[in-house]
């Protein structure tokens, strides 16, 4: 068995005295789509900013292939692809500017042919020499997408990455993102409210209350509820949630 | 009702109340979220010493130097006024049009009186702030050649008139800063750079203070009649220009510090790597324009010594501020905390001993940047 690129255990986090995240315990393996469900201020997104090293955890590690994030940032972060929200993209750069930036955070010799390919499916490049408060919200979370996928990372962490963006442009990522699964290249860890992409896309999912990991699907039950009723994801949350 | 004088009952003054009530809410919220009450004792503790030291120390030279000036003195003040007011008109006409009280049912004029409120506000705070240091330096008799009245009157006529000019100049062009134009390389697939990172302290300085809206102001101030010769008046408006430059320049610097390291933390650059990026062209800049500076402050009278010494203590402050606000790069309440201490100790010390603060300040934040990488 492969060892998990992605390892969470007995993580707690909070913000100052609130505790948002309690003994969360996760893996994820190359190969996987895995999609994190959960109601508003469940913890969704403060799960992935611990992953992503934005906060610190309480107690608990995060070994993103084999490297801790919190002893060893640099190391877990060669691994890491992370999708900002677009509101904190930075204004007064250019499309341009912030790719070279993070290819040079990357210590990449040039912007990955295979992202400017991705820029013109997604018909940003003529954007790409404007500032970014100058986007919309849409061509925002297009450029959030691309510098997540600069370098060829593992392990791709996208919240919500799917919001705002036009119906072409998300089939576009969603199969750019299968295509790179596929290959055996990357996982994709994804917080999202849209059931319709997790059962589409996911191999697993898992539904986060309370700052908790209440339940989790395997591939075989979301194929079963893709194949079957596609309704019974949606019922089987409201179970959980009303039952905990 | 009674004692309220029939105003509760006013349905203008009513609908105004809304607007002041979420004024107030906003501010004590915002400063209840970020400071706790020993904090804001610190701070305050903090703000009265500056202000001491300031009276102290600094006052009688300034106060003689600009009661030399007295019409120079109002059109500086007169321009910074200018200057707050027309950013403040700005951005708080846009918040009442745009924000989220926007769809309220409000008469234009309940709007227009707030954005005037909230306008006027940051200059005439600077103008208490002046008058308390000027009846502060005259009770603790540090100063006594009466020159003190005129100087207030000449800052007050020039808040008053910076606030009326600033209002009524035309508004700064909206959103987006320059041309794209001259940022663009065309060269996408080159060979990736942190340039972009170490220009953006210097862009955020240019959005923050246009050189045309201060170019609009100084056209005003130059047709006004001063008190000294031509020469004088512009080597006056220069060397206030540059100083708020320096002075928006280290702010940029602690906003992108912020901004930057929330957007590039999930990425595995280096600290070092990336507070080099933010620091570099800020560092220059700051040398050159201070060391300017201090050669006009010369020319227009100022004491060669008490001259090099500002400019060293500016120095000091930058370089204890812009390693702090890197090494806090959350905009956190520490960060804050320890900006104010760090610029009360280093002010303290150059008033103990001049030409010790830089020093001081550069092995503070060498030590502090090298902790910070090494983590």
């Amino acid at each position: 068995m492969t060892e998990p690129l992605l390892q969470i255990s007995k993580l707690s986090a909070g913000y100052g005295i609130r505790r948002v995240l309690h003994g969360i315990d996760l893996e994820i393996s190359r190969g996987e789509w895995f999609s994190l469900l959960g109601p508003n201020g469940s913890g969704k997104s403060t799960l992935l900013r611990c992953v992503s090293g934005q906060v610190t955890p309480t107690s608990g590690t995060v070994l993103i292939g084999g490297a801790c994030v919190s002893r060893a940032p640099r190391d877990a972060k060669r691994l890491l692809g992370y999708a900002h929200p677009p509101e904190r993209l930075p204004g007064l750069l250019t499309g341009e500017q912030c790719l070279e930036i993070y290819a040079a955070a990357h210590d990449l010799p040039a912007i990955d042919p295979e992202v400017l390919d991705l820029a013109e499916d997604f018909r940003l490049r003529p954007f790409l020499n404007q500032f970014v408060d100058s986007y919309s919200l849409g061509t925002r979370q297009k450029l959030s997408a691309l510098l997540a996928l600069l370098g060829n990372p593992s392990l791709i962490v996208f919240d919500e990455a799917f919001n705002g963006l036009d119906p072409a442009s998300s089939l576009v990522l969603k199969h750019h993102l299968q295509e790179r699964i596929h290959s055996g290249r990357c996982a994709v860890l994804l917080a999202t409210h849209a059931l319709d992409t997790v059962l589409s896309y996911s191999s697993r999912a898992a539904l986060l209350l309370d700052g908790g990991l209440a339940r989790t699907w395997s591939q075989v039950e979301l194929d079963s509820m893709r194949t079957g009723n596609p309704g019974a994801l949606e019922v089987a949350m409201a179970q959980v949630a009303s039952a905990s | 009702m009674r004692g309220t004088f029939g105003l509760q009952r006013n349905p203008a003054w009513l609908r105004r109340r809304v607007l002041l009530r979420a004024w107030r809410l906003e501010s004590v919220n915002r400063i209840r979220a970020r400071y706790s009450s020993w904090q804001l004792a610190t701070a305050l503790l903090g703000v009265t010493g500056v202000l001491a030291w300031l009276v102290t120390y600094w006052g009688p030279s300034f106060v003689s130097l600009a009661g030399r000036h007295l019409i120079s003195t109002g059109i500086v003040l007169a321009l910074q006024s200018a200057l707050l007011t027309n950013h403040g008109r700005k951005k708080w006409t846009e918040y009442y049009s745009q924000g989220w009280l926007a769809t309220l049912p409000l008469d234009r004029q309940d709007c227009k009186t707030l954005v005037a409120l909230r306008t006027c506000w940051p200059p005439t705070a600077v103008l208490i702030v002046i008058t308390v240091v000027l009846l502060a330096a005259v009770l603790s008799a540090r100063i006594t050649d009466g020159t003190v009245f005129p100087v207030a009157a000449s800052c007050a006529v020039g808040t008053c008139g910076g606030i009326l000019m600033g209002w009524w100049l035309p508004q700064r062009d909206p959103a987006i800063p320059l041309p794209a134009s001259s940022l663009v390389h065309g060269r996408l697939g080159g060979m990736p750079a942190l340039a972009a990172l170490s220009g953006w302290p210097i862009l955020q300085t240019k959005v923050w203070l246009r050189p045309r809206s201060i170019a609009r102001l100084m056209l005003v101030a130059l047709g006004l009649p001063m008190d000294v010769s031509g020469n004088a008046a512009v080597a006056i408006l220069w060397t206030f220009i540059v100083g708020l430059y320096l002075v928006v320049l280290l702010r940029a610097t602690i906003e992108v510090a912020g901004q930057g390291a929330n957007w590039l933390r999930p990425t595995p650059l280096s600290f070092a790597r990336f507070a080099w990026a933010v620091l570099r062209y800020p560092i220059l800049k700051q040398l050159l324009w201070s060391g300017l500076t201090t050669g006009m402050l010369v020319a227009l009278g100022m004491n060669p010594f008490e001259a090099l010494s500002l400019a060293e203590l500016w120095l000091a402050i930058f370089a204890a501020v812009s390693s702090i606000a890197l090494v806090h790069a959350h905009g956190s309440t520490q960060m804050r905390l320890k900006i104010l201490v760090s610029i009360c100790c280093l002010t303290a010390i150059e008033t103990v001993k001049h030409h010790i603060a830089l020093p001081c300040a550069l092995v503070f934040s060498g030590w502090q940047l090298n902790r910070a990488a090494r983590s």
